[in-house]
């Protein structure tokens, strides 16, 4: 069904940049509403080209249209001001001549541009992602206007819960903000008749929530104060897609009813698409503040909102609550004159601190600009290389009557061209990237990206790479062409008929043989994080992960719904019965090989830090890497049935059974990579380990954890890719803090997701499967950081690589071009072919091999430093013989690139040679 | 505000617009015109000419109210005001005279 699916995502976006204001939301509500009758119709590929062809036409033609009014208006005012048209700019000269030499010179423009693109794309997606988080305001009425009002530890620099009182207070008294609420979110499981339940996202909110946003329902009615009081009929407001997806479009679902966890609630009202106030929330219950003591606002799960009052101002707002303040004592008290209120912009209200936010932009600005140092580097080697050769060129312009700076600024608009191209490329690859961003993001966060996010990269960053550009043009552009120059201007035309050839300086050979250095040095790690990405992909996880369905579980905290009278006991200890049951039952439904429940799933436990037991008074495991103080492993705690689910059977020593946590021993088994990490190949059946502090700044465990646990059986690593220590606890269901369950579905059954759902309401409604997933997707998520990493690494190194390369040529040609008469001369006295090749080459053979040497050390030395435990928990893995390998690569593509330009000096004409100007 | 005479393009969306009842926004416009001549007509030409044809007073537009088929998303309705009717008179007056007395020459013109 095609409901109100929209266009493509980036069609619309460019509708919504191309279009003029007042026409945008009509023109693409139209076309959508034909995009679907053509999705019905012809099938969503045809449907889809066919809105971006009209996308484009549209964009085209207003854009037209706006023009052609623009010269009209200017022809019209020419015309009343008897204004004649002069001559064009000079600067557009520049621009022309810019885009001749950089299609003439098209092996530098896609060199130069690529490696800008790449430098730029990865400063710009950075900013790009922090400042969609950070921006102040959200696509409201009046957006900018709405705020959050914030409880803060000065002392931990954090937010803090709000007592419902001090709400209250705020509530009634602060005047330079109206329509004060409060939301928080909870996770219900939602049961209809004709669906499998679901877990949705619910957002308690108070009335005025609706009233703040300004927007009004498109059925029935939204939440009101009465809905608030105690005793109120339970009633839920749902969104646009609830409606669509659950609902079908029904017109008549106002006043029907839905089962949210325990409770039932009564649909009152259904709001507009896209509304998704105040988060990303499709479900909307009263806030009963006569059972929220506290509101739940410091983990992103809540906060207070309101709007600032006409004439009113975020600093004004924040000093009358500052006079107004809590109620509530500080847990510990603040530094003297710390704030302890705060009213921010409204997105902000889920930053950490945002008062950091604009630092951490600048930061973004300044590291983004370094980025771009070395392809800039190398791109100015190339631009001063050309700009030395072309000097008789401006000698000539020179006396003709051009300044120097003229002749400096064409070279920098030619560069800026370059760069300009290269950022536009960069926004679409940002907007790519911040798409990608979005999705991933969107699938971690419960719920989904909050409302206000838009991928559609910002002004700022528009900005952000406009400056880049301009940074770019600079040091690859400016600088070289005032260096190239500065001899013309001393000497004048006397360079034009100068015998003695512009010479590269030491600083040039120095950037040669630094950047050869540089690609030698970074291509074997960037190869081997690549290669440590793409290996588990490569490998598969050795299992059929596919057939893994996986979920985390939750139950409600909720107080018991009218329906079930009974008090619930707390949420740990009804786990030690639920969860039991729950694997009964999946394990007896047909289709079902197996199912377990785990604190974590294979690959996604907790990280800590191990020390064995000395044997004998000598440390049985091999030292950790230079860079990690002590070996790195997982944690995971499984049931009894984890291994007969993953089909895992011991290496050597024994699995874990029931008994295994009983009694006060507690035995654990460990993975292959233990051994091979940990234990440089021996066994390490028999010995014992602890855990001296876990990562992630969660700092020692608890004395009781400080025991030592015996090591009893080793089994393959799983995935088959893993690249780093596990070890496998023995769990009790009780055990288990929002555990994850992963069942193993026979292959070709279909429909498993949705009889698990059934399955794990019918034992307890208020049993929450999240995240319903394959391990195969679940890995795939896990690896999308890492990819986009290594993708960006490898970029990188190949514009260095091509950069290097480009260097050498240029090296080459202008050596071949320096040394045309002396070469006239030697052949002309009747040297051989083999001696003056040999000539031509020793000085860029020299450099590279300096260059080799010196990169394939630095390689050396990091490859020492970071040795094979610390580069795969880095996310690589070792290539044999990669640096030679590179280093010999990079010597022979810089002789290919020097072969060309050699062959074109031995074909010089003695005669020739000796005639010309050398 | 002035103008001079309607385009060819800009006449047959005003006629469209004239023949349609009820709610008249963009997309039964492209709908009616391909309807009545038989051939494709570009979406985005229809849209910039009622754009241009509400900048020279010669249609108004307004938002509908909120429709739930297209996502709560309202219209933009148009209307042909006194000024474009008077040039479509104009136009086919015009037109007239330059046909009158050449039905004998041009008879299976039709």
């Amino acid at each position: 069904m095609s409901g109100s699916r929209p266009g493509p995502r980036l069609a619309r976006a460019l509708l919504m940049r191309g279009l003029p204001a007042d026409r945008r939301d009509d023109v693409t509500a139209d076309l959508d509403e034909v995009y679907r009758r053509r999705l019905e119709a012809h099938g969503a590929v045809r449907a889809d080209l066919w809105y971006w062809r009209e996308a484009t036409l549209f964009v085209t033609r207003f854009t037209f249209e706006r023009l052609r009014d623009r010269r009209r208006a200017r022809a019209r005012l020419a015309r009343r001001e008897g204004f004649r048209r002069g001559a064009l700019p000079i600067s557009l000269l520049d621009v022309k001549l810019g885009i001749r030499r950089l299609t003439a010179q098209w092996g530098l423009t896609l060199l130069g541009g690529m490696a800008l693109t790449t430098a730029m794309t990865m400063g710009a997606v950075v900013f790009g992602v922090l400042d969609a988080f950070m921006g102040t305001s959200i696509p409201l009425d009046e957006g900018d206007r709405v705020v959050a009002l914030q409880a803060w530890d000065g002392r931990a620099n954090a937010r803090r819960q709000i007592s419902a009182a001090d709400y209250l207070r705020w509530h009634d008294r602060l005047t330079s903000v109206e329509d004060v609420g409060a939301f928080h979110t909870v996770g219900r499981n939602l049961i209809t008749a004709d669906a499998p339940p679901e877990p949705v996202v619910v957002a308690e909110m108070t009335a005025s929530g609706f009233t703040l946003a300004r927007v009004p329902p498109l059925l029935g009615r939204p939440l009101t104060s009465q809905d608030e009081e105690a005793g109120a009929e339970p009633v839920v407001v749902i969104g646009y897609d609830a409606w669509r997806g659950r609902f079908a479009l029904d017109s008549a679902v106002v006043g029907r009813q839905v089962r949210l966890g325990r409770t039932v609630h009564t649909v009152v009202g259904v709001m507009p698409e896209g509304f998704s106030f105040p988060m990303n929330h499709d479900f909307w219950t009263p806030l009963r503040l006569d059972e929220t003591p506290t509101l739940r606002t410091v983990d992103g799960q809540g906060a207070v909102f309101a709007r600032l009052t006409p004439g009113a101002s975020v600093e004004q707002a924040g000093a009358e609550l500052a006079a107004l303040g809590l109620t509530e004592p500080e847990p510990q008290p603040s530094p003297l004159g710390a704030a302890r209120t705060r009213v921010v912009p409204y997105p902000l209200a889920f930053v950490d601190d945002f008062a950091q936010s604009p630092i951490m932009l600048g930061i973004i600005v300044i590291l983004a600009s370094l980025l771009l140092v070395p392809p800039c580097a190398n791109l100015a080697i190339l631009v001063y290389a050309r700009s030395a050769s072309r000097l008789a060129e401006f000698a000539a312009r020179h006396a003709l009557g051009a300044s120097r700076g003229r002749i400096v600024s064409q070279l920098f608009v030619e560069t800026f061209l370059l760069a300009a191209a290269s950022g536009m490329v960069a926004l679409i690859l940002v907007r790519l990237a911040l798409g990608q961003v979005a999705a991933f993001l969107d699938r971690q966060i419960a719920g989904g990206l909050p409302f206000w996010f838009d991928v559609t990269p910002s002004l700022a960053t528009v900005l952000l790479v406009t400056l880049l550009a301009l940074v770019a043009a600079t040091i690859a552009g400016l600088l070289p062409g005032l260096q190239a120059t500065g001899r013309l201007m001393k000497e004048g035309l006397a360079a034009l008929g100068s015998r003695t050839d512009p010479r590269l300086g030491r600083t040039w050979t120095v950037l040669v043989v630094a950047q050869v250095g540089f690609a030698v040095a970074a291509t074997p790690t960037a190869l081997e994080m690549a290669w440590g990405t793409l290996r588990p992909s490569t490998l598969g996880p050795g299992f059929p992960a596919e057939e893994y369905l996986t979920a985390r579980l939750e139950l409600d905290a909720e107080g018991p719904g009218p329906e079930d009278p009974a008090e619930p006991a707390p949420a740990g200890s009804r786990l030690e019965v639920v969860l039991p049951e729950l694997v009964r039952r999946l394990e007896a439904e047909p289709g079902i090989a197996g199912a377990t429940v785990a604190s974590a799933l294979p690959g996604t436990g907790r990280w800590a830090f191990l020390e064995m037991e000395p044997v004998n008074g000598v440390d049985p495991a091999q030292p950790p890497s230079a860079l990690q103080e002590d070996h790195l492993i997982q944690l995971l705690r499984v049931g009894e049935d984890f291994w007969p689910t993953f089909e895992l059977e011991a290496l050597s020593g024994r699995l874990l059974n029931s008994a295994d946590g009983l009694g006060g021993q507690e035995p654990i088994v460990v993975n292959e990579s233990f051994l091979r990490l940990v234990m440089g190949g021996r066994s390490p059946v028999g010995h014992r380990l602890r855990y001296i502090r876990y990562s992630s700044g969660t700092g020692s465990p608890p004395d009781e954890d400080l025991r030592w646990f015996e090591i009893v059986g080793v089994v393959p690593d799983l995935p088959a890719s893993v690249a780093y220590a596990i070890a496998y606890h023995s769990a009790a269901p009780g055990d288990l803090q929002a555990p994850s369950l992963a069942v193993h579905v026979q292959p070709g059954v279909t429909g498993a997701a949705g009889r698990i759902r059934e399955i794990a309401a019918g034992v307890d409604p208020t049993l929450r499967l999240e995240q319903v997933r394959t391990l195969d997707d679940l890995y795939r998520e896990q690896a999308f950081g890492n990819k986009a990493g290594a993708s960006a690494l490898l970029a990188a190194t190949l514009s260095v690589l091509l950069l290097s390369a480009a260097g050498i040529y240029a090296l080459m040609s202008f050596t071949v071009q320096q040394r045309r008469r002396e070469i006239g001369i030697r052949a002309a006295l009747g040297a051989g072919a083999s001696r003056m090749l040999v000539g031509v080459f020793r000085r860029t053979a020299r450099q590279l091999l300096i260059g080799a040497a010196v990169g394939g050390s630095l390689a050396f030395l990091i490859d020492a430093y970071v040795p094979e435990e610390t580069l795969q928990t880095l996310g690589g893995w070792k290539v044999p013989g990669v640096l030679p390998a590179t280093a010999v690569f990079m010597v022979v593509v810089g002789l290919l690139a020097a072969l060309g330009p050699a062959r074109r000096g031995l074909r010089v004409d003695p005669a020739e040679a000796m005639r010309g100007d050398g | 505000m002035s103008h001079q005479g309607l385009g060819d393009f800009e006449q047959i969306v005003l006629l469209a617009i004239l023949q349609l009842d009820g709610e008249v926004y963009g997309v039964p416009v492209v709908d009616e015109i391909e309807r009545r001549t038989g051939r494709s007509v570009s979406r985005s030409a229809v849209y910039v000419t009622l754009r241009r044809l509400e900048d020279k007073g010669l249609i108004s537009s307004w938002m509908s109210d909120p429709v739930p088929e297209r996502g709560g998303k309202p219209r933009r309705c148009v209307k042909v005001e006194p000024e474009g009717l008077r040039l479509l008179r104009e136009s086919r007056r015009t037109m007239e005279q330059m046909w009158q007395g050449l039905d004998p020459a041009l008879g299976d013109v039709r």
